[in-house]
C-alpha cells in the first residue's frame, strides 16, 4: 500500500520538540527508516542520530526522504506541511491537532494538485505491521496479517487493533484518517487504496457520530468490494444536539446520527457491531465462512 | 474549477442534527448581532439596528432609530420566531412593553439576554445566501436560492444554486453569475449579488467561518441587498489568530465545560450519572455507550486528549471529581488506552489528585497499553484496583453503585 516499506526513508517536521522526539524514536524501534528532521533554525543539530535540516527541500537534497511526519504546532502546520507538499514528498501525515478548518482545505487540495497523498490533520497515522509505521500508534499492539482497519478515530483505534490482536486476528494495514471535518484522505479514499492491497482478507472501519464519512464508505464498498467489512461507530447513545443551521443540513445530505449510518452501512452488506467487544469474532467468522 | 453540487437535499428538518462531540467542541456560534457586525465589516449591508440589554439602551436606540422597527432576542438558536422572540413594534410604549418581555424569555433551553433593536426594512424579494462546508467534499460550498425565509431544505433542486469553492482557485464570477441567472435574478441585481458573494467569500476565509447564512438577504427597492438576519459559525481551532475577535468564547459552557477549555481539555456536561475521563473522543464516546449496557448514563465526558504530563491528568481528574461543579455524578469511570499518554502517567496524576482530595464517589480504573504494569503496581500500592478491561471495569462500577 502506498509503495510504503522498510525501506522507505522518512523525516520528522518538529523532531527536536517533545513529541516529535519521542515518537521518532518509537518510529526507529518499529522499524521505520527515519533518517533526518525539520525544525526552522537547527539545522546542523542531530536527533537520534539523525540530521535536522531548516527545512524539507534541504532534507530531501541531502536524504532523498520520500515521506514526513507532522509535529509542528498547529499555528505552524500550513507552512511546514505546504513546504513539504512542494519538495517532492510523496506521503505526508499530519499527527498534529487543532490545525485551522480552512488550512486543512488548503493542504486537501495543494496535496492533491501535487500529487501527495496526505493523512490527517489530527491523525495518529498509518502503520503496515512488520513493514513501517508513520505517526503515533503504541508499537505493542499490532500483528502482522491480513486485515485493513480504516479509522476515525485515535484511542479507540489503538484499543480496536489490540483486541485483533488479542484474538490472533493480525493486520495488513492500519490506517487512521484522524478526526477533522476534512481530512487530507477521507474514510471513502482510503478505502479505495486498502482494497487495492494484495493479502487482504477482510475490513475493520472504524467510525464515530456526525458527517456523512461512513455513509459515503458505504456506499463505494457496496460498489466496489465484496470482502468482508465490520464496522463500529461510537456515539451510538449520545444525546442529539441542535441544528447547526439549514445550510449544513443540505450540504450534509443527512443528519450524521447513528441510525443513519448504521441503515448505509447495513445496505452496503457491511456488518455493524453495537459492542466494541464483538468486533473481532465477527470479522473472523466473516472471513473464514468465505 | 467551480462544480455544481449535487446530491438530493436532505428533507429531515424535523429531526435533530446529530453531530459528533468533535464538532460540538470546535464551533463558536454568534449572536445575530454579532454576525451582522463582521459582515458589515466585510462590507455588506445590514439593517440599522442596536443591540440593547436594558431599558436605557432601548430608549436611546429608538430615539436614533424610530419606527417601525423590529425586536429580535439574541440567542444561539433557532426558532425564535415560534418562540416569540422575535416581534414587529410601532410605538415606544409597544417596543418597552415587549423588551420586557423578551428578555429572560427561554427560547429552547437558551435565556435571551439581548435583544437587537432594528428597523424594519421594506423590501421586494427575500433571497437566501450562505457559504458552509460540504463535508463530503472537504470544501466549502456557496447555497443560493431566491425563496428566502423558508425552510432551505424544501427547495427544489433546479431552484438552487450550489456551487463549490475552493480556496486555491481564483473567484469564479462567471460560473457563478450563470448560475444565477438560472434561478431567476434578473441581470439588472447580478452585479450587486455577485459583489455581495465575492465579499462574503473574501470573509468567510479571513475570519476562519464555517458557516455564514443570510436568511433572508432582501432585495430593496433602490436594487440595493441587506442581510436581514445573519447566522455565523467560526472554527474555533482559528480563533487564535483573531485577536480582534472579542467574543465570550464561553457562553455556550457550564461551569465544569469552561474550567475544561481553559485547562486546554475538552468537556461535554451530560444528564446522566456518571462521569468519564478517558483519552480520545472517540474512545469517551464509546465508554459512554458501553455504559448504557449496564443501564448506566453519561452525566459528563471529559477527554484529556494526548498529553503526557502528569499535572494535567491531575487536573482532568480534579474536574471530573468536583462536585461543586458536577453535583449530578454518583460515579466515575476512568479509562485510558496509553500510547502518548502513558499508563504510569496517568496513574502519577490519578494518585497527585487523590493525595490532595480523595473523591467520596465509587471510582473505577482501566488503564491499557503503554506502561500498564507499572501503573497497575503504582495504582495497588495505594490500596487502588486497576482493570485492564473496559467491560468488567464498567461492571464493577455497576455492582457498586447497586449496592450503595
Amino acid at each position: 500500500m502506498y509503495l510504503l516499506d522498510r525501506e522507505t526513508r522518512v523525516i520528522v517536521q518538529g523532531i527536536t520538540g517533545h513529541q516529535g522526539r519521542f515518537h521518532a524514536l518509537e518510529m526507529i524501534n518499529y522499524g521505520t527508516n527515519i533518517v533526518g528532521g525539520v525544525v526552522p533554525g537547527k539545522s546542523g543539530e542531530l536527533v537520534w542520530d539523525k540530521p535536522v535540516f531548516n527545512d524539507v527541500h534541504d532534507a530531501v537534497a541531502h536524504t532523498d526522504a520520500e515521506c514526513s511526519v507532522v509535529f509542528v504546532p498547529a499555528e505552524h502546520c500550513l507552512n511546514a506541511s505546504l513546504d513539504a507538499i512542494d519538495s517532492g514528498i510523496d506521503t505526508l501525515v499530519i499527527v498534529t491537532e487543532h490545525v485551522p478548518l480552512h488550512d486543512a482545505m488548503i493542504l486537501r487540495q495543494m496535496a492533491k494538485r501535487k500529487n501527495v497523498r496526505l493523512i490527517g490533520p489530527n491523525c495518529p497515522g498509518i502503520c503496515l505491521p512488520g513493514k513501517i509505521k508513520l505517526g503515533i500508534m503504541p508499537n505493542s499492539i499490532f500483528l502482522k496479517g491480513g486485515v485493513g482497519v480504516v479509522s476515525r478515530s485515535g484511542t479507540l483505534t489503538y484499543e480496536v487493533i489490540q483486541s485483533l490482536t488479542d484474538n490472533n486476528i493480525g493486520q495488513l494495514a492500519c490506517i487512521g484518517i484522524g478526526g477533522d471535518p476534512a481530512p487530507g484522505t477521507n474514510m471513502t479514499e482510503a478505502l479505495m487504496e486498502m482494497i487495492e492491497e494484495p493479502g487482504l482478507d477482510g475490513i475493520v472501519m472504524i467510525g464515530e457520530i456526525g458527517g456523512v464519512a461512513e455513509q459515503d464508505a458505504a456506499d463505494f464498498i457496496k460498489n466496489e468490494y465484496n470482502g468482508p467489512v465490520v464496522a463500529f461507530i461510537a456515539g451510538r447513545t449520545a444525546p442529539p444536539e441542535k441544528r447547526m443551521g439549514h445550510a449544513g443540513a443540505i450540504v450534509s445530505n443527512g443528519t450524521g446520527s447513528f441510525l443513519e449510518k448504521r441503515r448505509k452501512l447495513d445496505e452496503a452488506g457491511i456488518s455493524v457491531c453495537e459492542k466494541m467487544e464483538d468486533v473481532p469474532a465477527k470479522i473472523q467468522k466473516m472471513i473464514s465462512g468465505r | 474549477m467551480v462544480k455544481n453540487g449535487d446530491g438530493p437535499i436532505h428533507s429531515s428538518q424535523k429531526q435533530s442534527i446529530v453531530i459528533s462531540t468533535n464538532s460540538i467542541l470546535n464551533e463558536m456560534k454568534l449572536l445575530e448581532y454579532e454576525a451582522k457586525d463582521l459582515l458589515k465589516g466585510m462590507g455588506l449591508s445590514v439593517p440599522y439596528g442596536r443591540v440593547c440589554k436594558d431599558l436605557s439602551e432601548l430608549e436611546s436606540s429608538i430615539e436614533e432609530i424610530g419606527f417601525p422597527a423590529v425586536l429580535k432576542g439574541q440567542v444561539l438558536v433557532g426558532g425564535r420566531g415560534k418562540a416569540g422572540a422575535v416581534r414587529r413594534v410601532n410605538s415606544t410604549t409597544e417596543a418597552k412593553k415587549v423588551f420586557k418581555r423578551m428578555m429572560g424569555m427561554d427560547v429552547k433551553g437558551h435565556k435571551v439576554e439581548s435583544v437587537l433593536f432594528e428597523t424594519s426594512v421594506e423590501h421586494l424579494e427575500e433571497w437566501y445566501l450562505a457559504i458552509t462546508i460540504d463535508y463530503a467534499r472537504g470544501l466549502p460550498s456557496l447555497i443560493f436560492c431566491r425563496n428566502g425565509g423558508m425552510e432551505i431544505e424544501s427547495v427544489p433542486q433546479d431552484e438552487l444554486v450550489r456551487i463549490v469553492l475552493d480556496p486555491l482557485e481564483p473567484y469564479q464570477k462567471e460560473e457563478i453569475g450563470q448560475e444565477m441567472l438560472r434561478v431567476g435574478v434578473e441581470s439588472a441585481h447580478l452585479d450587486v449579488l455577485l459583489k455581495t458573494v465575492q465579499m462574503m467569500w473574501a470573509g468567510f476565509r479571513e475570519k476562519d467561518c464555517e458557516l455564514m447564512e443570510i436568511n433572508p438577504l432582501m432585495l430593496v427597492k433602490s436594487g440595493g441587498l441587506i442581510a436581514a438576519d445573519a447566522k455565523m459559525i467560526l472554527n474555533d481551532d482559528g480563533l487564535f489568530r483573531h485577536p480582534e475577535l472579542d467574543f465570550d468564547r464561553d457562553r455556550e459552557r457550564t461551569t465544569f465545560e469552561k474550567r475544561c477549555r481553559e485547562r486546554g481539555l475538552s468537556g461535554v456536561q451530560l444528564d446522566g450519572e456518571i462521569g468519564v475521563l478517558a483519552n480520545g473522543a472517540g474512545l469517551t464516546m464509546a465508554i459512554l455507550d458501553k455504559l448504557t449496557e449496564f443501564d448506566l448514563e453519561g452525566g459528563a465526558f471529559l477527554d484529556m486528549g494526548g498529553s503526557d504530563d502528569p499535572d494535567k491528568i491531575r487536573e482532568a481528574v480534579d474536574l471530573i471529581t468536583d462536585v461543586s461543579v458536577l453535583p449530578h455524578l454518583k460515579g466515575i469511570v476512568i479509562c485510558v488506552f496509553g500510547g502518548i499518554t502513558k499508563c504510569d502517567t496517568v496513574a502519577q496524576g490519578i494518585l497527585r489528585s487523590f493525595y490532595e482530595n480523595i473523591p467520596d464517589l465509587p471510582i473505577v480504573i482501566r488503564l491499557r497499553g503503554v506502561n500498564e504494569e507499572l501503573a497497575q503496581t503504582m495504582l495497588k500500592e495505594n490500596g487502588l484496583r486497576s482493570y485492564s478491561d473496559i467491560n468488567s471495569v464498567c461492571k464493577s462500577l455497576a455492582d457498586q453503585l447497586r449496592r450503595c
